[in-house]
């Protein structure tokens, strides 16, 4: 049916009405054909069927729900209300009557089969003085006019009563869109059904009917009448519904700072962590790979760091259910090349591994306090919204995504050649006044030097594989919408050896209403495997061997260990090669969400959560993996077997008010939050096995030990209210309230209450703005209010004993976990936040700016104490005041338009800046040599570097003792901040016609502290350079940034080497700006797809990282100086429809 | 389920729910599983002990007696230096620097929180039976006592804890090792009454075979040698005796390949292994070579030139508890006190206190005191056993005194750091190391009288203001 009115075309124009005489989107062949069994419809029913089982294979739900809005009935004597629920249960509609209708009415007989909603309607109100009008998928039961009633004879002046459904373009009613005059106050809201009343409306009145995320709609009404009203999805940047806390918004109407990363977005990047995804295209939010690693942990940060030293970590809330940022990976026998989380910093097979980017509709990233302050106490460092995808109404979808390619580094460096390399050695020596000794087994003669290997070729210039396959079926009729999904994906690496993470996943959603649309069931689930099958190590460390290092295997094919002595002169890289990480992970993440409407505007809603995380974990060393006479030494065969168990529940009960008040609309939430968290983990260590073959089989081992065995449990609770008032779409409010307990606090200070403001102006609505035409939109937001943090850990505030596993005369051993303090309570951060939103030239420019302000205090620290206290550290509130402030600017454009071209570009800059404010005690604290109240938390105490002396060719620091011998902590100075200055991303959308081309740029302007030209050995010693120690000084008078070589202790240049490494010589710029994704795809045209009968399909390519502008002389100026960087994919893919 | 239904069992559950929000008993995670709270812990015999024992476990596994050997074996002149590592070339070369050098210090420090806290708890009113409580009690009396006397002869000055009140302790200033002495006495006193007299079991009252916890004998031999350090050679003879005339227990074992075996005779006090274990002693997995030196911590030392000179011919000691290892790029020298390297079958114990320097206490004590004949009695017990004659040199005081002193080299070589203890207490350090032609020199090293005590780590110096340094770091 096709029974929408353009915009233009609604303005003054009443609603059709449907009675016998017409039938609206009916044909005259297709008018009532009422008798039982009709032949012709049968067949067609089983022709439909049939082209639907073969279509669908399994699933049945789709069959009845579209296309099929039949009904057989054979009732007698019935009321009317029988055929209306008899038409809901069977059709896709929704009858909408008022009780006061029915009264009177006449019984009716009806016998039919497989009859249209018409046809059945048209027999059941014959001769009851009442008609129908369909509006979508609603039916709205009316009171038939008579003649004088259809021309109404209205004064201008009167007043006139008017009912309407506001659908969107699926037949859902939108239930909650706002009825108000135009430019006045609300007049109504719709009902569950979409339903509304005005009564003593003026005649004449233009009314604005809006919804979120929907374009609104205006309407004259001039008589007494039922008007229908769709709204279509908002195609505008600033009425795109996006999710926010416990509810959903637009950036025209949201008071808070949110920013929306959509499906879109992450569907066009080859990559299989979803946070990287985000990577440059949200202002404000920094995210930085760690390793390019499949897996690997990756650091993120919302405006800035706010906490001292942990707890610098988002809240992640995916489908309503907070979502952990820890790493499942192991402390206890560690994780291999991902590393390990200790203590929740750090490292660790990243979380957000386990989470399918193909499953996912939209993340939101939620800074200022009027958005994060209803996640109260876990808010602090803002929040980062996870939503996965729903079915939707319609015919059911089929979609297959798949693509393939190949992932290179993306640098690499020159380093030195083996005549290079031989040359520094000797000269090495030479400085040194000392002759190769035994051991020096590179240039004594024992390896043959005349040969030559690129280790960044043999270790890391490996090209892999990465594919990815997503399919899912979606659907569903106005009532109950599905979406089942499927995907598998495998990433391999560029090591040598068959390494590979891979995942598979489900995923499921239900959306469900009832007949009375007052209650609403919503059921998610989210399912994936994840074997992650890693070395244990990062092959890129070890590209730093002497280029003259023995080949690898022997002729034989074992690995070569050029024995000397009966022992090995180096260290086999490829020997890491047989040891093997292995990580299994299985996450599930279920949701469900109930809710009904009590009363009018008053609805009760329940969210259920619970995720499952567990992670298995092996990490075997086959004896081989040793030099010789180790290799058979059955004490050397081990394998670290470590269990991780997360369990995570949380239950929400709700209750939301709206109702209109005084010219505007007003919304209260009101709810409740219970989490309980467990998290339990072991670690054993099998070893003596007698066969590298039997490893895998802890049966075979002659010991085991136990390594580690934890758990923990954390409760959570929290009453949270929220108040929104939206005055005429001109004034908003936004107030929070929330009150936690947590138990990661002692008693008495389990307790906190964190509440904001926010208020917006959108000034393009006062009526002295409408003059400027070419302002389309105008918006000043601002709020203020506080958030918290309790990221330190369980059980913190209780003194305890532990076991190790360890047995003395036969008792199990315990020992103390640490200093305790029962004391610490929550940390506190307040959060200001000035922004402004204006669009031009019909929001075809939009423009925003905001100014934020954090500052945290109460500063949760592991405060360090001299270890004569027994430990390093006891948690403590301490009163450091830290300030992160900063500038975000987005625009979004839209630079040509045409029915054939299109070019749009988003770009987003934050420029931050973080200062210690306050921090008492600070000189006579630990601290005092970390950090200097009124600088950067990212400023460092360093030696001054001076330069290479050009006399002696020794690297000099700046000291007090004229003898040049630096002193610590006397001779450090207070550098730069060593952190990112400004950064964001650009990205530029063309189409023309069936072909769409994206480019994302992300930049970087940074500082790094790494020592570029060394790679952590002093040149001169066994190890390879960069070709950049080439200039290093030579002689007398020699003007260089590197000092002579050197490999021995007795050579002062060796110490001075150290203390260049504590200096500010490090300091480096390691801006980039990087190719981040540029994605071509090619949809097919319509004539193509309907010969092969889909819907879409498309061809694209991606590629990630493609290319990256530095002048950073390290391999990746993100990942540093010798890890393996973020890598370089190129894939091909093909996406269709049917 | 019909709507009504829904409502009914909806509302009330919100509505409930709602209201009880804020609630305590919600936050309540009750005591984590997989550790045991501090107070129930000494509510219980078992645990209790446990937490004693922990203490010894932790020893071995930490290497204690290996680290302390080498270190001190590097500082003096018993053992050579292969290893590459920037920490233990600063110990070889006396050249200790304050922020790389910890030492001891933060194990020792934490074994004495630990002392703390058990002495501390069962002192308080607690419901252990007096028995346990006194042997508890005592042993972490006497273990305090043993790693202070490490910490003050090893550092100097340092600050004294005897609480595990951090709030107070982080900031504490070093007391004088006189003062730091006077602790270690009263300690060791105290111990030595509260101690059993017999080995005891895990249960702290029924007598074992195993050597494994401190008796009143170990408190007595560490009270001997603490007077012979602080030169009260009176009691140093009076405690010493105690332990040797206790021939039920102890006895110099005729062979030397016995002494360090699990539970020997000899032994006063060892250290148990802990299970599981993938070896024996630390330090017979540190010093034993298989191969040539390596260049990291573990077999990078051998026995110095000048111990293996130092060695009178015919010393069976210089045989049987020196090994040696032959490669292409020389022969290696390794203590060989401990034989056994790497197997899990346990058959020796890390010695702590042994019958041969309580003989060797005595006689230096009673040389001393002027009672030269007896000193020397005690000094020809362990020269016999060493398959050497008795002594026949000259019988003036000074004289015997080095005779002991000499003994005491290569009786107790890399065991405890006894052979850089001994020089420092004496004053002969400067003379062996620091005289022209000196052996710091010949190590690579450049010799100050300011040497002998490390510096205090400078990170603590940082933690706690109140802290002094050593002169000349």
């Amino acid at each position: 049916m096709n029974f929408t009115i353009t915009n233009t075309a609604r303005v003054g124009v009443n609603t059709s009405t449907g009675d016998l005489g017409y039938i609206p989107g009916l044909g005259i062949d297709e008018l009532p054909r009422i008798q039982a069994g009709s032949r012709v419809t049968q067949t067609m029913l089983i022709m439909k069927l049939t082209a639907i089982v073969l279509l669908t294979a399994c699933l049945q739900v789709s069959a009845k729900s579209n296309g099929q809005n039949r009904i057989t009935i054979s009732v007698k004597n019935a009321p009317l209300e029988k055929i209306f629920e008899a038409i809901e249960k069977q059709s896709t509609y929704v009858v909408w009557c008022e009780k006061a209708l029915l009264q009177g009415t006449i019984p009716v007989n009806l016998n039919v089969s497989n009859a249209l909603v018409d046809q059945v309607l048209a027999v059941a109100l014959k001769d009851q003085g009442l008609k129908y009008t369909i509006i979508e998928k609603v039916v709205v039961i009316s009171r038939k006019q008579t003649q004088s009633e259809k021309l109404p004879n209205v004064a201008p002046n009167e007043y006139i009563t008017t009912t309407g459904v506001v659908t969107d373009e699926n037949r859902i009613p939108l239930s909650g869109a706002t009825i108000k005059i135009k430019n006045g106050r609300v007049v109504a809201l719709a009902d569950q059904k979409g339903y509304f009343e005005i009564k003593n409306l003026p005649n004449n009145s233009v009314l604005e009917v809006s919804f979120t995320g929907y374009a609104s709609e205006e309407i004259r009404v001039t008589s007494a009448s039922t008007l229908n009203v769709v709204l279509r999805v908002a195609q505008t940047k600033l009425d795109e519904v996006h999710v926010v806390a416990y509810g959903i918004s637009t950036q025209r109407l949201e008071v808070g700072s949110v920013s929306k990363v959509s499906s879109n977005e992450i569907s066009s990047q080859p990559i299989a962590d979803p946070l990287l995804a985000l990577e440059g295209r949200v202002p404000g939010l920094y995210i930085q790979q760690t390793s390019g690693v499949p897996g690997a942990y990756s650091t993120v940060r919302i405006r800035g760091q706010n906490s001292l030293f942990n707890g610098n970590d988002p809240l992640y809330i995916v489908d309503g259910v907070p979502y952990s940022s820890t790493s499942l990976t192991s402390n206890d026998i560690g994780g291999g090349i991902v590393g390990t989380p200790s203590n929740g910093v750090g490292l660790g097979l990243s979380p957000f591994n386990s989470l399918n980017p193909g499953d996912i509709e939209s993340i939101e990233i939620l800074k200022d306090a009027s958005a994060t302050a209803i996640y109260g106490s876990r808010g602090a460092n803002g929040v980062i919204l996870i939503t996965t995808k729903k079915g939707r109404a319609g015919h059911a979808q089929y979609d297959i995504n798949l693509f393939s390619g190949i992932e290179k580094v993306t640098r690499t460096i020159k380093m030195l050649d083996t005549r290079q390399y031989l040359s520094m050695r000797h000269q090495a020596f030479s400085n040194d006044n000392e002759t190769p000794t035994s051991t020096d087994y590179d240039i004594n003669g024992f390896w043959d030097t005349t040969r030559y290997t690129n280790w960044q070729k043999v270790l890391i210039g490996n090209p892999s594989s990465f594919t990815n396959v997503q399919a899912s079926i979606s659907g569903g009729d106005s009532r109950t919408q599905f979406i089942l999904g499927g995907g598998f994906s495998k990433q391999g690496t560029v090591f040598p050896g068959d390494y590979s993470d891979q995942k598979a996943s489900g995923h499921i959603s239900l959306t469900h209403a009832s007949s009375d649309l007052r209650f609403h069931a919503q059921f998610s689930a989210n399912y994936i495997n994840n074997i992650s099958h890693l070395p244990t190590g990062d092959f890129t460390t070890i590209t730093t061997i002497a280029p003259d290092a023995p080949t690898l295997y022997n002729a034989n094919g074992t690995l070569n260990w050029q024995i000397k002595d009966g022992t090995a002169t180096w260290d086999n890289p490829l020997s890491a090669n047989v040891l093997q990480a292995d990580a299994t992970t299985d996450n599930l993440i279920t949701n469900l969400s109930l809710s009904y409407q009590i009363a009018s505007g008053l609805s009760l809603k329940a969210i259920f959560g619970y995720n499952r995380s567990q992670m298995d974990q092996t990490i075997q060393t086959p004896a081989i993996a040793n030099a010789p006479p180790d290799d058979s030494d059955p004490m050397r065969r081990t394998n670290r077997i470590a269990n991780t168990n997360a369990k995570n529940w949380i239950l929400e009960p709700q209750a939301e008010y709206r109702r209109k008040l005084a010219a505007g609309q007003i919304e209260g939430l009101l709810g409740t939050s219970y989490q309980q968290y467990r998290f339990s983990s072991s670690g054993l260590l099998y070893t003596g096995f007698g066969n590298d073959a039997l490893i895998s089989n802890p049966l075979a081992a002659t010991s085991f030990f136990l390594v580690g065995n934890s758990a923990s449990e954390y409760h959570y609770t929290a009453i949270f209210a929220r108040i929104r008032y939206n005055w005429k779409d001109k004034y908003l409010l936004n107030f929070n309230a929330r009150r936690d307990g947590s138990s990661r606090f002692g008693p008495g200070n389990q307790f906190g209450n964190f509440s904001s403001a926010g208020a917006a102006w959108i000034l393009s609505k006062e009526s002295f703005f409408q003059k400027l035409k070419f302002v389309s939109f105008a918006k000043i937001r601002g709020s203020y209010g506080t958030s918290g943090n309790d990221q330190i850990g369980d059980y913190q505030y209780i003194s305890t004993y532990v076991p190790n596993g360890q047995i003395y005369q036969g008792a199990s051993i315990i020992f103390p976990t640490g200093l305790s303090n029962p004391q610490f309570g929550w940390e506190q951060v307040r959060k200001l936040e000035i922004a402004t939103e204006l669009g031009f030239l019909a929001d075809r420019i939009l423009v925003s700016a905001s100014f934020y302000r954090s500052r945290s205090n109460n500063q949760l620290i592991p405060y360090t104490l001299p270890r004569i206290t027994g430990y390093q550290t006891v948690i403590k509130n301490f009163p450091a005041s830290i300030e992160n402030r900063g500038l975000e600017f987005t625009i979004n454009t839209i630079n040509i338009k045409s029915k054939d071209f299109s070019w749009t570009t988003t770009a987003n800059l934050t420029v931050p800046r973080n200062k210690l404010l306050a921090f008492p005690g600070i000189d006579s604290s630990v601290y005092r040599n970390s950090y200097s109240v009124g600088h950067s938390l990212f400023s460092q105490f360093l030696y001054h570097y001076t330069g290479v002396n050009t006399q002696t060719g020794i690297y000099t620091v700046a000291t007090k003792d004229p003898s040049g011998q630096p002193s610590y902590p006397d001779d450090l100075v207070l550098s730069k901040a060593i952190t990112q200055k400004f950064y964001g991303g650009v990205q530029n959308s063309f189409r023309y016609k069936n072909i769409q081309l994206d480019v994302f740029i992300q930049f970087v302007n940074q500082t790094r502290l790494d020592r570029q030209s060394d790679y952590y050995s002093i040149p001169g010693t066994m190890g390879n350079q960069s070709t950049a120690v080439m200039n290093r000084w030579q002689k007398s008078g020699d003007h260089s940034d590197i000092q002579q070589f050197t490999q021995s202790p007795s050579n002062p240049a060796y110490n001075a080497y150290f203390n260049v490494t504590s200096s500010d010589y490090g300091i480096t710029n390691a801006s980039f700006v990087r190719l981040k994704n540029l994605a071509l795809s090619f949809l097919l045209p319509s004539s193509w797809r309907e010969k092969i009968h889909l819907q879409s399909a498309r061809i694209y390519g991606q590629c990630q990282n493609l290319f990256t502008i530095t002048k950073y002389q390290g391999i990746d100026p993100e990942t540093g100086l010798l890890g393996l960087p973020p890598l370089k994919v190129l894939t091909i893919g093909l996406q269709i429809d049917f | 389920m019909n709507q009504k239904n829904i409502v009914t069992l909806l509302i009330p559950m919100i509505v409930s729910l709602l209201t009880v929000s804020g609630c305590k008993k919600l936050v309540e995670v009750g005591n984590p599983e997989t550790k045991l709270i501090a107070e129930k812990v000494f509510e219980d015999g078992t645990t209790a002990t446990s937490a004693q024992l922990a203490i010894y476990a932790q020893m071995v596994s930490n290497g204690e007696s290996f680290k302390i050997s080498q270190q001190c074996g590097l500082l003096a002149d018993e053992l050579k230096n292969y290893s590459r590592i920037t920490s233990q070339i600063q110990f070889y070369t006396n050249s200790l620097n304050a922020t790389t050098t910890f030492g001891i210090w933060t194990n020792a420090y934490n074994y004495i929180y630990q002392a703390n806290a058990i002495v501390q708890a069962l002192q308080a009113n607690n419901p252990l039976t007096e028995s346990i409580k006194k042997q508890l009690i005592g042993e972490s009396e006497f273990i305090r006592a043993f790693w202070y006397f490490y910490l003050v002869n090893l550092y100097g000055d340092v600050p004294l804890t005897t609480s595990t009140d951090y709030s107070k302790n982080s900031q504490l200033a070093r007391s004088g090792a006189n003062v730091v002495y006077h602790q270690i006495v009263s300690d060791l006193l105290d111990a030595r009454i509260k101690l059993n007299t017999n080995y005891v079991d895990v249960n702290d009252t029924t007598t074992t075979t195993e050597r494994i916890r401190p008796t009143r004998w170990a408190a007595s031999a560490l009270l001997a040698r603490t007077y012979l350090y602080m030169k009260r050679y009176d009691s140093a003879d009076f405690y010493a005796s105690e332990v040797i005339n206790n021939a039920e227990l102890f006895e110099i074992l005729p062979s030397l390949d016995d002494v360090f075996l699990a539970n020997s005779r000899e032994a006063i006090w060892q250290l148990g292994i802990p299970t599981p274990n993938s070896a024996n002693t630390p330090d017979g997995r540190g010093f034993i070579l298989t191969s040539a030196p390596a260049t990291g911590t573990s077999r990078s030392t051998t026995i110095s030139e000048q111990l293996d000179s130092a060695f009178e011919d015919g010393d069976s000691r210089q045989s049987n508890w020196i090994s040696n290892i032959t490669r292409s790029s020389g022969t290696y020298y390794f203590p060989f006190k401990y034989k056994v390297s790497l197997s899990t079958d346990i058959t020796e114990y890390v010695m702590v206190l042994r019958l041969a320097e309580q003989y060797l206490i005595r006689a230096e004590a009673r040389t001393q005191e002027g009672n030269t004949s007896d000193g020397l009695k005690d000094l020809n017990i362990i020269r016999r056993r060493a398959n050497l004659d008795d002594y026949t040199g000259p019988t003036d005081q000074s004289t015997v005194i080095d005779a002991i002193l000499h003994e005491r080299q290569v009786e107790l070589f890399a065991e405890w750091g006894h052979r850089w203890l001994d020089l420092i207490r004496t004053t002969k350090v400067g003379a062996v190391l620091g005289a022209p032609g000196n052996i710091c020199q010949w190590k690579g090293g450049l010799w100050s009288q300011n040497w002998i005590v490390f510096p205090i780590p400078q990170t603590e110096r940082t933690a706690d203001p109140n802290l002094g340094q050593n002169t000349g770091y």
